[in-house]
């Protein structure tokens, strides 16, 4: 990855550049105009173009250009099937309460989305709660965003002298430190270099300086899978070829064993993690680093891959290295769906390792089919930008935007990593980096490794678009709806950008202390935050725009009850299984009780207490 | 339809056109995603499960255009032909409505004195 990586260091400098030229470009366009109301939300005048791409981009984190791309490497096609909810995010998630979300937060000048529903019900009650359970589910989303963060630079630049150097000084440094100490050398400068930057051009610009960032970062993510969807169907020789390949292949064999030599050596042999080993008819990948000791025969016990597919274990070469190293197994765990089954990778419910119905039942799938577009329009960055937009024009035009940008991303990623399957054969070593690996095999193969850096830029700016954005999130939560609602009225325009300023800085400082050393069950996090931020807001939400005879006592039961029930069957999940892994009652996924629950609870108690009069004729006559 | 505040419910009379229109369009948009529910859940269901382990070597899997016909059929023409529907929809259904930009009650809501001195005034049972 020699040329690759130096490209990915060069396109990462560009793009460090662009953003913070963005950022102070943004901040003189924002002098001399009200401080909150631009900081926190560009002073509603998104244009198409920006709030299309703000949108798209917030909704496009880490997961879509890394954990994405690994899942279909892994499970085949059925993801196809997994992710179609998506075609309906665009209309619903912009139009469902965007033109009625954007109306009352203008009419009651709200800035924040605790305090669109605090005015909507004059309840002081309701936004506190708002707040409470934004900054509690919000900010596991951004330990989860900031540490994605510092993985995937580490990934973009593994391979450079100077980043390598630089990394090898920040494990000295912190070896003997608390809480640091644990992390790797490389995790931690990528960390505080991805963290400085977003933090920086947060507090610099804002709102604005998000937004126009976004817009970059989105269409960087678009040229990136663009270029790769052309490459990777030229090089597998047309999708013919890529799917008469894939109906071929069975799941790999995940082994424990050692790897021995015939006679003792000088020297230590050092074998990296993805040395292809040839054993006679077999083909093995190594899963972690094996050493062969000075004078001794075998390696201590480690993990392997054994390719299954017939046709890649004749085409594998062993890599030189292993040269005359062969494997003693002493475990092999097949798949616990789809082994041995020729076309599992084409069809639904696809192959597992854990799973014994496989990747995809079909109640997942329906559970995914609502979860999608539902879960995006409760998510409360998406709903802060649809109080941005500047006319229903605006909203019109981006949701057609919108719509055709999901399509040719989903579409392509579908199809390139695919055909990454056929390309690039045990990545199952290591699925999270199969994003950056196709990368720079299909620039190289294409003689253009210096495109590597463009495409590898992607889920680099999905990330730090959604960082960005949940950081702003979190701040506006604090300075808003809890300083200058509940603290000081009346502070002044000045004391509020210091103190805006301050909370960002500290918001992502704290956060980056804590994803210095971070909890093991952090993905499970994201899951549990992402799931809860939707059981909470959707359908009080909806009820608080179109409903009339809403209250603010139904509003603060709507999102308790959503927020009871998640973490609810998040615990029967755990005492079920010893996981942080929300129980699926009825094999549905937990959003679809979560909205139940919610419903349930905002109805029925609005139906029983008093409604504001004089509210409702402000927002509904 | 509209809930009175004594819990019963009338048709809306004078309610603001932007509302209106909102609702008119939610009702529109949960029905095509209804639809599309049934078509992508439905047809995957249908012919998306079941083939594996069937394949043998060297032979073909059903397909259309290089792609196995279930995700053709199932999940890219429902999707395609939603991002027509979407843009139609979004151009020619959706309402140009007035967004209320030059607000006149913006500073009833200014602080949580307001607020909350609001809630305490007249208001009746629903």
């Amino acid at each position: 990855m020699g040329e690759s990586t130096n490209s990915a260091l060069i396109a990462f400098l560009i793009y460090t550049v662009a953003v913070f030229s963005l950022a102070i470009l943004s901040g003189r366009v924002s002098k001399g105009k009200e401080f909150v109301g631009e900081y926190f939300l560009g002073s509603r005048g998104l244009g198409m173009w920006a709030f299309a791409l703000t949108f798209a981009a917030t909704n496009a984190s880490g997961g879509t250009f890394m954990g994405f791309p690994a899942l279909i490497y892994s499970h085949g096609w059925s993801l196809a099937f997994w992710i179609a909810g998506f075609m309906a995010v665009p209309l619903l998630s912009m139009g469902l309460i965007g033109k009625r979300l954007n109306q009352v937060a203008r009419h009651s000048n709200a800035v924040t989305i605790p305090e669109v529903m605090a005015a909507r019900f004059g309840s002081s009650a309701v936004g506190l709660v708002a707040t409470s359970l934004l900054v509690f589910f919000m900010f596991f989303y951004l330990l989860a965003q900031f540490k994605a963060g510092g993985k995937i630079l580490s990934t973009l630049l593994s391979g450079e002298p100077m980043f390598q150097a630089s990394a090898a000084m920040a494990s000295r440094w912190t070896a003997g430190l608390p809480w640091v100490g644990q992390a790797s050398g490389d995790y931690i400068v990528c960390l505080v270099l991805f963290s400085a930057a977003v933090i920086g051009y947060v507090v610099y610009g804002g709102f604005r300086a998000v937004v126009w960032t976004d817009v970059m970062q989105g269409i960087i993510m678009f040229a990136g899978v663009v270029i790769m969807l052309g490459l990777a169907i030229y090089q597998v020789g047309g999708l013919g070829n890529a799917t008469r390949k894939m109906a071929l292949m069975t799941p790999p064999e995940f082994a424990t064993g050692r790897v021995t030599m015939d006679q003792p050596r000088d020297l230590e042999l050092l074998l990296p993690k993805g040395t292809w080993i040839r054993d006679n008819d077999r083909v093995f990948r190594l899963a972690e680093l094996a050493t062969i000791a000075k004078g001794q025969t075998q390696s201590e016990s480690i993990q392997f891959l054994r390719i299954t597919t017939e046709s890649e274990a004749i085409a594998i070469q062993g890599d030189a290295i292993a040269e005359g190293v062969s494997v003693r197994v002493s475990e092999l765990r097949p798949y616990r769906y789809g082994a041995d089954q020729p076309g599992v990778y084409l069809t639904n419910p696809g192959p597992s390792e854990t799973s014994s119905v496989g990747f995809l039942a079909i109640g997942t799938a329906f559970s995914f089919f609502i979860f999608w577009p539902f879960g995006a329009t409760g998510q409360p960055a998406n709903m802060v930008r649809l109080m941005a937009f500047k006319d229903s024009r605006t909203l019109r035009y981006s949701i057609v935007t919108v719509s055709v940008y999901y399509m040719v991303i989903f579409f392509s990623l579908l199809i390139v990593f695919c055909c990454g399957r056929v390309l690039m054969p045990g990545m199952e070593i290591d699925p999270d980096r199969t994003m950056p690996e196709l990368a720079a095999k299909l620039t190289d193969n294409a003689g253009v490794p210096w495109l590597a850096g463009l495409v590898v830029a992607a889920p680099f700016a999905a990330v730090m678009s959604s960082v960005d954005s949940f950081l702003l999130l979190l701040s506006s939560a604090i300075v808003r709806d809890v300083y200058q609602k509940h603290i000081r009225p009346d502070a002044s325009e000045t004391r509020l950008k210091w103190l805006s300023y301050g909370v960002t800085v500290t918001v992502g400082v704290f956060a980056v202390v804590m994803v210095l050393n971070p909890p093991t069950y952090l993905q499970d996090l994201i899951v549990f935050a992402s799931g809860g931020l939707g059981a909470c807001f959707l359908v009080p939400m909806l009820l608080a725009l179109y409903w009339r005879s809403m209250t603010a006592a139904g509003m603060i039961a709507g999102m308790i009850g959503g927020t009871a029930m998640h973490i609810g069957l998040t615990l029967w999940g755990y005492l079920d299984i010893g996981e942080m892994r929300a129980y699926e009652f009825l094999g549905l996924n937990p959003f679809i009780w979560d909205l139940v629950a919610s419903a349930l609870a905002a109805i029925t108690i609005a139906k029983f207490t008093r409604q504001d009069a004089q509210r409702n004729s402000m927002f509904f006559d | 339809m509209n809930h009175s505040t004594d819990g019963s419910e009338t048709m809306p009379n004078e309610l603001p056109s932007l509302l209106a229109n909102s609702r008119s369009e939610l009702r529109w948009m949960l029905g095509f995603w209804a639809v599309l529910l049934v078509w992508v859940v439905g047809y995957c269901w249908l012919f998306g499960y079941g083939d594996a382990g069937k394949m043998e070597a060297g032979k073909t899997p059903s397909t259309f255009l290089g792609l196995p016909s279930w995700v053709v059929w199932g999940v890219f023409v429902p999707w395609f032909l939603a991002a027509v529907f979407t843009s139609w929809f979004a151009i020619y259904w959706i309402a140009d409505d007035d967004l209320n930009t030059s607000d006149s009650n913006t500073s009833d809501f200014k602080n949580s004195d307001s607020i909350d001195k609001s809630q305490d005034g007249a208001g009746d049972h629903g």
